[in-house]
């Protein structure tokens, strides 16, 4: 339906002024996106994420790199081609919508094919501007002045805009931050298939992970300008490749320990960690006194009052009790450190309680520990 | 704690391909547009007021300090500015709370009408000075003003002048205060129009009371913009003329302005003092530079508080009750005092060939004769021929002008547009008396000295402080991606420009047109030193009447002038104008 294109960025570089000197926003940032692929860039506030998307946008000006949309290179430092926003065959939705006081939601929303750079004639104008709104559900509001849309339907109306001129690659920067909760889940799945459907490469700039987790095809996490993972959403969150990652996707228990055997049988290793010795599936780096980090996921603690009987369980008791509607998180005390499970609503720990915590092998994961710092160390108490 | 850098605002592209033309070549061009406008004055200002006395700034005639010395070491000088600052301070205090107090029931109350007010406001702003004070010479002078007369009479007081002397500092205050209400008023609108109601909302949720929300949200987060509006007044006041002329001169309250009218306009040609009314220009220009400084640094901090946004944008309403009477009546007073008592006092007296107190018996003596004789007049079509071009003219320069610079100062910060910056607002520095007379001096002897054009060039430069506040201020509440988006969109620099800046720009665009075409029509300063013979505006008929002592003549000719003026702004606010609150 929508023409493909697909998205190269290599080894962008961008730097801007601030009080306090230049800030390298963005180092050495290279992905692709094939073509009809979302792709996710997800960070906290200040990695480089939304500088990154501009640059492809045209909205700023880096420093080195490359970036080329379908055919067309957009940008390249080596060969001095810099396209300025409306000549690349994009559409943005950006984080305050941006949408024209002074136009209703046609007009808004059939501005890219009136004032741009492909101009059908007027009947095909409005065909595809209604198409537009059709796919948003905004059909009925489209004589409506801007200034008296909600938020959520300001939304859309960016989106239909970003979208009736069918371009290679739409952009969106954030667009769900200023949505309540409810309607951002919506919104969320919305986006996806409205995107799904019409075939076009998207490029969907976040800080909020579930977002990312939900709609993407790949995520990236970026960090102080810098990529450094790229992975399928499963992936990236259940065999995340470092420390960073693993906490800044959801909440982890990060338990370090040195490597002190293999298994030649089964594949798994020993690893002797603070809570005690562990069981853990070996893939092919760690060698023996290698540092480690046990990666763990709170879903995946099974919290029992009785000792099971099986491999990596440890004894401990309750510390924290906290229901938060469709799970309840347990923080244990175990070894000498705080243990995080998170577990369905119906159960029901008491404060002080002697539980006995199992971290099953199969869902443990190594990662290399190193000097990397964590994203959020409150786990790690 | 990390610090937080902050970031600081990036410019937004204009880029076509890598090599191309040289981004500033634009503001490059608006720059030395603008060093010709302004800075030439200027030059020729300091060379003219280093030479004797008498003689023109380019003559072969010698350099000399006397003038100077005379100027900055005397003591009438410092009695002088006192006289002016007093003044200045006075018209400040009236017109402050009354303009503020007008702003907020507009833009923020259900005031009954407020539409209309919208359009009515325009009325006081375009209503020459010197006819209202001439006016209220009538009302309130202290032998037969026919207010005085009343109140004698009333009050059955056993008086044979006053109470009440419009030839005095007072009489200066009141009738300049009331007239710079509207302006004024123009320039707080902007203020409630784009502060976020939210905020004042988030206040009155946080449990402050509708005074304490004033005081603590609403007033502060206005201060940097009044404190602009404050210093812009002041220096108006300093230099205004029309009212100085027609009051202060009889009231023996002599300022900065008058004085270098006389200096300049002495009998004998000989006598006219180039020279020192150029030395007193200087220090003229300095007083305005340092509050020029404190005018930008004021208008740096307001840029901070700026908050249209492209969503969410719904300003809520406070309903007035029973007190919506007592608003309506001030309101109306003040229409009373400022428009209507000095109006009617005109018309009154146009209809007779010499005024009369108005009485029954006078009635019978009612006659249009002076208007027949204005309009068989061949210099009254002349003049109103030069007028209507020159305003226009002046005015259309003048808005584009301040639209390009304020664009490039707002989008493209860095050295070169805060230079343009401050060339815009150099013009506030230099009053209209030493601006006309520079430019004057400048173009002596050049073939457009006796033409329209220095007159155009004269308003254009004049207003420019103005009009590009207007625009600056305007554009600041533009957000950044609504072009962006445009861009973004396909649309190209121009077209997006034109497209969305533009025409969210246009109230602001058609009300300072409209506010410039008004303001040069209606000026009495610029055409009394600058027009001769053929380049005559309806200004210098007026006063050469009212030298003459025609008080039929020249009361018609100021209602003549009165109702063009009035007419004009009304049609453009119709034509072009729009309802307060739309986003239209």
């Amino acid at each position: 339906m929508v023409e493909q294109g697909k998205l190269v960025i290599e080894d962008l570089h961008m730097t801007y002024p601030t009080t306090e000197g230049p800030v390298r926003a963005v180092r050495g940032v290279g992905f692709s996106v094939e073509p009809g692929e979302f792709y996710t860039l997800l960070g906290a506030s200040g990695c480089g994420k939304t500088t990154t998307l501009r640059c492809v946008a045209g909205l700023e000006l880096p420093d080195a790199g490359r970036i080329s949309i379908g055919e067309q290179v957009v940008y390249s430092s080596a060969e001095q081609i810099m396209e300025p926003p409306y000549r690349r065959d994009i559409g943005m939705v950006f984080q305050s919508y941006a949408i024209w006081p002074h136009l209703n939601v046609f007009a808004n929303v059939s501005f890219p094919l009136v004032a741009g750079r492909r101009r059908p004639p007027r009947r095909l104008v409005r065909e595809k501007t209604m198409r537009a709104l059709s796919l948003v559900h905004l059909e009925a509001l489209a004589f409506r002045p801007a200034p008296f849309l909600s938020g959520g339907q300001q939304q859309r109306v960016a989106l239909a805009r970003a979208l009736v001129a069918e371009p290679k690659v739409l952009l969106l920067d954030e667009p769900l931050s200023n949505l309540d909760a409810k309607l951002r889940a919506e919104m969320q799945i919305e986006i996806k298939n409205l995107v799904k459907s019409l075939g076009v490469t998207t490029l969907y700039v976040t800080h909020d992970q579930t977002e990312a987790l939900t709609m993407s095809d790949k995520v990236a996490v970026m960090r102080d300008g810098v990529l450094v993972e790229e992975a399928m959403p499963r992936a990236i969150y259940l065999r995340p490749n470092s420390a960073y990652t693993a906490t800044f996707l959801g909440d982890t228990n990060l338990i370090a320990g040195t490597i002190v055997g293999r298994s030649a049988s089964d594949g798994m290793c020993h690893v002797d960690t603070e809570l005690g010795r562990m069981r853990c599936p070996a893939p092919h780096w760690p060698q023996e006194q290698d540092s480690v980090w046990v990666c763990y996921r709170p879903e995946g603690v099974s919290l029992t009052l009785e000792d099971p009987q099986r491999v990596n369980v440890f004894q401990g008791h309750i510390t924290a009790a906290i229901f938060t509607g469709d799970q309840v998180t347990y923080r244990i005390e175990a070894g000498g450190r705080v243990i995080q499970a998170k577990t369905d609503p119906h159960s029901s720990f008491a404060h002080n309680e002697r539980v006995f915590v199992q971290l099953a092998p199969e869902k443990c994961l190594l990662i290399r520990r190193g000097d990397d710092t964590v994203q959020d160390s409150s786990t790690d108490r | 704690m990390a610090k937080i850098a902050v970031s600081l605002p990036r410019p937004l592209m204009w880029p076509l391909t890598l090599p191309t033309l040289p981004k500033n070549l634009f503001p490059v061009l608006l720059s030395l547009v603008l060093l010709g406008m302004v800075g030439a004055p200027l030059i020729v200002l300091a060379i003219a007021s280093l030479r004797p006395p008498n003689a023109l700034p380019f003559a072969d005639a010698g350099w000399t300090l006397s003038n100077l010395r005379t100027v900055f070491l005397e003591a009438d000088t410092y009695s002088l500015l006192h006289n002016t600052f007093v003044y200045a301070a006075g018209s400040l205090a009236l017109a402050l709370p009354l303009a503020f107090c007008l702003a907020w029931l507009v833009e923020r109350t259900d005031l009954p009408g407020r539409h209309v007010l919208y359009t009515a406001m325009f009325v006081p702003m375009v209503i020459p000075p010197f006819a209202v004070a001439i006016g209220w010479i009538f009302l309130l002078n202290p032998n037969n003003g026919l207010l005085n007369n009343w109140i004698r009479d009333v009050l059955a007081l056993d008086l044979m002048r006053g109470p009440f002397n419009i030839y005095s500092v007072w009489g200066m205050i009141f009738v300049t205060g009331l007239l710079s209400v509207p302006s004024m008023w123009l320039m707080f609108l902007p203020l409630f129009r784009n502060s976020d109601p939210r905020l004042e909302e988030a206040a009155a949720t946080s449990g402050a009371g509708r005074l304490q929300t004033l005081v603590r949200v609403t007033v502060p987060l206005m201060a940097p913009g009044v404190l602009a509006v404050l210093v812009y007044f002041t220096v108006i006041y300093i230099e205004i003329f029309e009212i100085p002329l027609a009051l202060g001169l009889t009231a023996n309250y002599p300022v900065l302005s008058t004085k270098i009218f006389l200096l300049v306009n002495a009998e004998e040609i000989g006598e006219v003092a180039y020279a020192i009314a150029a030395a007193f220009g200087m220090m003229f220009v300095i007083i305005g530079v340092v509050l020029m400084g404190l005018y930008l640094f004021a208008v740096r901090l307001s840029a901070r508080f700026a908050v249209v946004t492209g969503k969410g944008y719904r300003p809520g309403l406070v309903k007035l009750g029973a007190w919506k009477y007592v608003a309506l009546g001030a309101i109306g007073a003040y229409f009373l005092l400022a428009v209507l008592l000095p109006f009617l006092i005109l018309l009154w007296t146009s209809l007779l060939p010499f005024y009369r107190t108005p009485s029954l018996r006078a009635l019978d003596l009612l006659t249009i004769a002076n208007y027949t004789k204005i309009f068989q007049q061949r210099e009254f079509l002349l003049a109103l021929q030069n007028t209507v071009i020159v305003a226009a003219a002046a005015a259309s320069v003048s808005m584009l002008l301040a639209s390009l610079i304020s664009w490039f100062v707002v989008r493209r910060p860095g050295w070169l547009s805060r230079s343009l910056a401050v060339l815009s607002f150099t013009p506030l520095a230099i009053p209209a008396v030493v601006l006309a007379l520079a430019i004057l001096l400048l173009y002596k002897g050049t073939p457009i000295q006796a033409t329209l054009s220095i007159l155009i060039l004269a308003f254009a430069t004049r207003y420019l402080a103005f009009t590009t506040r207007v625009m600056h201020a305007a554009q600041l509440q533009i957000e950044k991606s609504l072009e962006e988006a445009g861009l973004v969109a396909g649309a190209r620099p121009i077209t997006t420009f034109a497209l969305i800046n533009l025409r969210l720009l246009l109230p602001a665009l058609v009300n300072g047109w409209v506010w410039v075409v008004a303001h040069a029509v209606r000026d009495f300063t610029i055409p009394l030193f600058m027009a001769f013979a053929n380049t005559l505006m309806l200004a210098n008929l007026i006063f050469l009447y009212v030298g003459a002592g025609r008080q039929g003549m020249y009361t018609a000719y100021m209602v003549v002038l009165i109702v063009m003026v009035v007419v004009i702004a009304f049609v453009a606010r119709l034509r072009f104008g729009s309802q307060p609150g739309s986003a239209h």
